[in-house]
């Protein structure tokens, strides 16, 4: 059981002025191992505050982020035998796409890839690999996505499969959902391919 | 016994001697009298009266001396003390069992020596009152007569204090017996009041006696000093009559202020010695309850007012005002009484500045004890608040306020901070803008910060323009504060000051179409002057704060509420900003050029979105042409123009040419030639935002018009095709080349392009002939990942000819693709 925990486009204090008591209350330390944080946050204090809450954290350049956090471009993280990427998504071009998506996910040959920028949370399987995003934790104001609602993942690794938890504040009520996906193969297999 | 010690005794000028001999001296008299009382408790025994009263005589002797200061007095009078009351308890006995009381009252006048004659008389009246044989208010009146036969200072305030000291307990009031003989309150108010008076002016006088003989000034001056402090213990003795006073259950309220406090106020005023009104004022404050000190307000500080120049008033008022803010927590005012008992204070306050007898920080100190006070009475009241700090602002003359004025000030303002805790309450107050104004610029900063924590904390949205306003006067120090070098550092105090302040930005706005614009308007006024440093953190809240009005005005508009506000006005605003921020900022403004675009074109304002978009392109070709961040700019203008879903088609096209163009411009073929790929998609545009085969918020993407360039959509693939093919090294040629490819396929199953089957075969053979060009050179390895992400990309085509749309895949040479790569 490894918990992760998948958080991002804060843009504190750009757009925004903290991330949501509610949830604030809910991301507390001690159970999350590991962080990946698809950025935006964008200034040090926010970055300091994610290591409030665990010790092993990713963070990748968002399109806001100051220089001088030097974040880089993207991420590949191993997490249980499992290979992640992280990117944070506003040079997929178009923005969101899934096509554009798959072509990063195999340039940095990764089972999951983990990407937000949209401030909208997805969560889809395509070819056995997995993409999420978890939206914007701050509900931010997006360019990009009418009525954003605030949300973020955390995952729970497991032998055979990954539960993935969903957090959103709808009109101010908590809203939790599950996911559940089995371990993608990071072998391929033959099949279909003649 | 040495003939020293004889020698001192016998002395009859008041000339004190030096310490040394002083304790020498003090201990010699204690010995005598022990040396007395011995004899005398053996007669004591032996019931022989008379006796006793001789021995008693011979103690009560040595208190005749003047050899000893004050303090060594005070030393020896107690000492004898316990004797005398040992005889007066021996006395009662006597009289219990026979003696005649007015008999002994007679008799002990016959004593030689006028101090043991007054002692023995005042302890015989003791005797006599505890009879009841004679009305205890003539006693008490004889003994007040008597003792005024000792003028002498020292000796004539131990000889009342003997006095007050033995009728304490017998003093007539409204609890004990209502009797002629027995007397009324009235009786002890007179009696302890005459005491008061005569007690007062003999240790007036103390201060005034010369001891010595052949000092010099020098000299004089220094024993005076430490004389003088002896003295002024002394004035307890004085203060005991009117802590006996206060004890009397008789002394209410009404007789207090009819009766007792003109007496006591009228000697304090007239005997117009510094040291006896300091003393006595705060003694009769802290001896008589508050709700007295209430009811005769007025007249307190109206005396006050009266008292000698040199006189403390501020350690008084302190005094008086600390323990009302005491008196205030347990005990309510009345509501009609509130206002009155602050306007007390206030209007003596004022009389006394301007009297200009204390000091600037004094006043300050009373103007914060008055604060407290306003604060005990009502809390709701801000106008107290208010007319403190107007007070305060006056008193200071519009000068800086010094450190020591600076520290009470300070303390007032976050008093005031933290009792109201609540920003939209702390910004009614006029006057605190003003005041905080004069305080040294590290403390202004301190408040300013205090208050942006408070709106954080709190969570507060300001709406009301004047409201905002007055919060903004409040800190305005943070915006204008010189800057220096330390300043600059990534983590320093002023980058965490900044960041609050941007963060409270997001704090004020409103539902209100109207009042939001006027809010994003004194945004503008007010941090738009504030300099390069500054303006580097505000721009962001300030910009995103007329964008979120933007998205606001547009809903308001789908739900069909009307508004006055134009969009125009409002992107005017924004744009004029961004315009001058190019010079010092470009890279914000051009991202923030390209945030107004899209919000823009959520508005459905295709004009003003052109025009963001033409801005941010302007500032690419002028600034970043040359750097190395040159590709990610442009590819921020592709991403961002992919989302203008309600541009029409010839401004769409326009820019999208703008891209392609910039694109074959870019420095590195493989940026190049992903570029123009991108762009290649801009020229077919049907129903969903891009052709794709799975996007998120599809909804929101969809495109209002349709828009099909063939021509410059096949130009763009091919170009890019050439460009990957031949200038981009292998293998990353062939990376980008399947990138392209996929592209195609994209339009090849819109089957609506002329991306047809013999493009995608022709593609697929070039690629095949870049590897087999380059693969022939055993030099150059092939790289694990590439592999791999090739092989990947072949599997994905080669699924399609078993997905949905399998048939117009039939003819598409992939095998020949995965033979090549396997």
């Amino acid at each position: 059981m490894v918990f992760v925990l998948i958080i991002g486009d804060f843009h504190i204090p750009h757009r925004t002025y903290d991330v949501p008591t509610r949830f604030k209350k809910l991301l507390v330390p001690g159970k999350i191992e590991i962080i990946l944080s698809t950025g935006n946050l964008t200034n040090k204090e926010t970055r300091e505050y994610l290591t409030t809450l665990a010790s092993d954290i990713h963070v990748v350049k968002g399109d806001f982020d100051d220089d001088n956090l030097n974040l880089p471009e993207n991420d590949v993280v191993v997490i249980d035998g499992i290979k992640f990427g992280l990117v944070h998504g506003h040079d997929v071009i178009p923005w969101g796409d899934h096509d554009s998506l798959g072509v990063i996910q195999r340039k940095l040959g990764v089972d999951i890839l983990i990407h937000g920028h949209t401030h909208e949370f997805s969560a889809f399987e395509s070819e056995g690999k997995i993409f999420i995003n978890p939206g914007s934790v701050t509900g931010a104001y997006s360019g990009f996505t009418e009525d954003v609602v605030p949300s973020f993942v955390l995952m729970d690794i497991q032998k055979e499969k990954i539960i993935t938890y969903v957090y959103k504040l709808k009109n101010g009520e908590l809203e939790v959902n599950k996911l559940f996906f089995s371990r993608p193969k990071t072998k391929e297999s033959d099949e279909n391919f003649d | 016994m040495s003939s020293k010690g004889s020698d001192l005794t016998k002395r009859k000028e008041s000339v004190l001697t030096p310490r040394i001999e002083q304790e020498t001296l003090l201990q010699e008299l204690k010995d005598k009298i022990q040396r007395s009382a011995f004899d005398m408790r053996k007669f004591l025994e032996d019931e022989q009266t008379i006796l006793v009263l001789i021995k008693t005589t011979e103690m009560i002797s040595e208190l005749r001396t003047s050899a000893l200061s004050p303090k060594n007095y005070f030393e020896l009078y107690s000492f004898l003390l316990n004797e005398l009351r040992n005889v007066e308890s021996y006395l009662d006995e006597q009289v219990k069992t026979g003696l005649s009381a007015q008999e002994l009252y007679k008799v002990v006048q016959f004593t030689g020596q006028v101090i043991p004659r007054l002692y023995l008389l005042i302890t015989a009246g003791s005797v006599l009152i505890n009879t009841e044989e004679v009305p205890i208010k003539d006693i008490l009146q004889d003994l007040n007569k008597m003792c005024r036969g000792i003028q002498h200072p020292t000796r004539g305030i131990f000889l009342r204090y003997y006095l007050t000291q033995m009728v304490k307990d017998k003093l007539p009031d409204i609890t004990t017996q209502n009797s002629e003989m027995h007397g009324t309150v009235e009786d002890s108010i007179n009696f302890i009041i005459s005491n008061f008076i005569e007690m007062n002016k003999l240790w007036i006088r103390m201060q005034h006696q010369t001891p010595f003989g052949n000092l010099s000034e020098i000299g004089k001056k220094y024993v005076h000093t430490m004389l003088g402090k002896e003295r002024t213990e002394l004035g307890m003795l004085v203060g005991t009559n009117l802590s006996r006073l206060a004890q009397l259950e008789g002394v209410t309220v009404e007789i207090y202020s009819q009766n007792v406090l003109p007496l006591i106020l009228h000697q304090i005023i007239d005997c117009n010695d510094k040291i006896a009104q300091e003393y006595l004022f705060v003694v009769m404050i802290q001896a008589f309850p508050d709700e007295f000190h209430l009811e005769t307000l007025e007249t307190l500080l109206k005396s006050l007012e009266e008292l000698n120049p040199n006189v403390d008033i501020k350690e008084i008022l302190q005094e008086l005002m600390q323990r009302l803010v005491i008196y205030f927590k347990t005990n309510r005012a009345a509501e009609n009484q509130e206002h009155k008992i602050f306007t007390t204070f206030s209007d003596s306050i004022s009389r006394i500045s301007q009297k200009k007898v204390l000091k600037q920080t004094d006043l300050l100190i009373i103007l914060r004890c008055l604060l407290q006070i306003g604060f005990s009475l009502n809390l709701n009241r801000i106008d107290y608040v208010d007319y403190v700090f107007q007070s305060a602002f006056r008193l200071l003359n519009n000068e800086i306020i010094k450190q020591d004025d600076s520290n009470v000030v300070t303390q007032m303002i976050q008093e005031v901070i933290q009792s109201y805790n609540n920003v939209i309450v702390l910004i009614e107050i006029e006057s605190f803008p003003h005041l905080t104004n004069l305080l040294p610029l590290a403390e202004q900063r301190k408040i300013a910060n205090n208050l942006i924590e408070n709106v954080l904390k709190s969570q507060t949205i300001i709406e009301e323009i004047e409201k905002l306003q007055r919060f903004f006067n409040l800190i305005q120090i943070l915006l204008n504060h010189p800057i220096n070098q330390n300043d600059l550092q990534f983590d320093s105090d002023f980058q965490k000051e900044q960041s609050a302040l941007c963060k409270v930005i997001h704090f004020f706005y409103s539902d209100d179409i109207e009042k939001y614009f006027l809010i994003f308007q004194l945004l503008i006024k007010e941090l738009n002057g504030t300099g390069k440093v500054r303006m580097k953190n505000y721009i962001f809240p300030l910009i995103f704060s007329g964008l979120k009005l933007a998205q606001k005005m547009r809903e308001n508009e789908r739900n069909k509420s009307e508004f006055s506000i134009s969009f125009n006005q409002l992107f005017d605003s924004i744009s004029t900003i961004l315009e001058n921020l190019i010079n010092f900022f470009p890279e914000v403004a051009f991202k923030l050029f390209l945030q107004t675009a899209q919000a823009a074109n959520k508005c459905r304002l295709e004009k003003v979105a052109y025009e963001m978009m033409l801005k941010a392109i302007t500032i690419y070709g002028d600034v970043f042409s040359l750097r190395e961040t040159q590709f990610k700019m442009l590819f921020s203008i592709i991403s961002t123009l992919f989302t203008l879903n309600y541009i029409g088609n010839e401004y769409f096209s326009f820019l999208a040419v703008q891209c392609a163009i910039h694109s074959k411009k870019l420095v590195q073929p493989i940026h190049q030639a992903k570029a123009i790929c991108c762009c290649s998609r801009f020229f077919y545009l049907q129903d969903s935002l891009i052709p794709t085969n799975s996007l998120e918020n599809s909804q929101n993407q969809k495109r209002s018009i349709q828009f099909h360039d063939d021509k410059k959509l096949v130009g763009c693939l091919s170009k890019a095709i050439r460009i990957a093919s031949s200038s981009i090294e292998f293998p990353v040629s062939l990376e980008s080349l399947f990138e392209i490819l996929d592209v195609c396929l994209i339009f090849f199953e819109t089957q609506k392009t002329n991306i047809n089957i013999e493009y995608i075969n022709t593609l697929i053979e070039l690629i095949i002939q870049v590897k087999e060009k380059n693969q022939s050179q055993p030099q150059v390895l092939f790289p694990q990942n590439s592999l791999v992400f090739i092989n990947q990309m072949i599997r994905k085509f080669i699924k399609k000819k078993k997905g949905e749309k399998k048939e117009i895949y039939l003819e598409i040479n992939f095998q020949k693709l995965k033979k090549t790569f396997n």
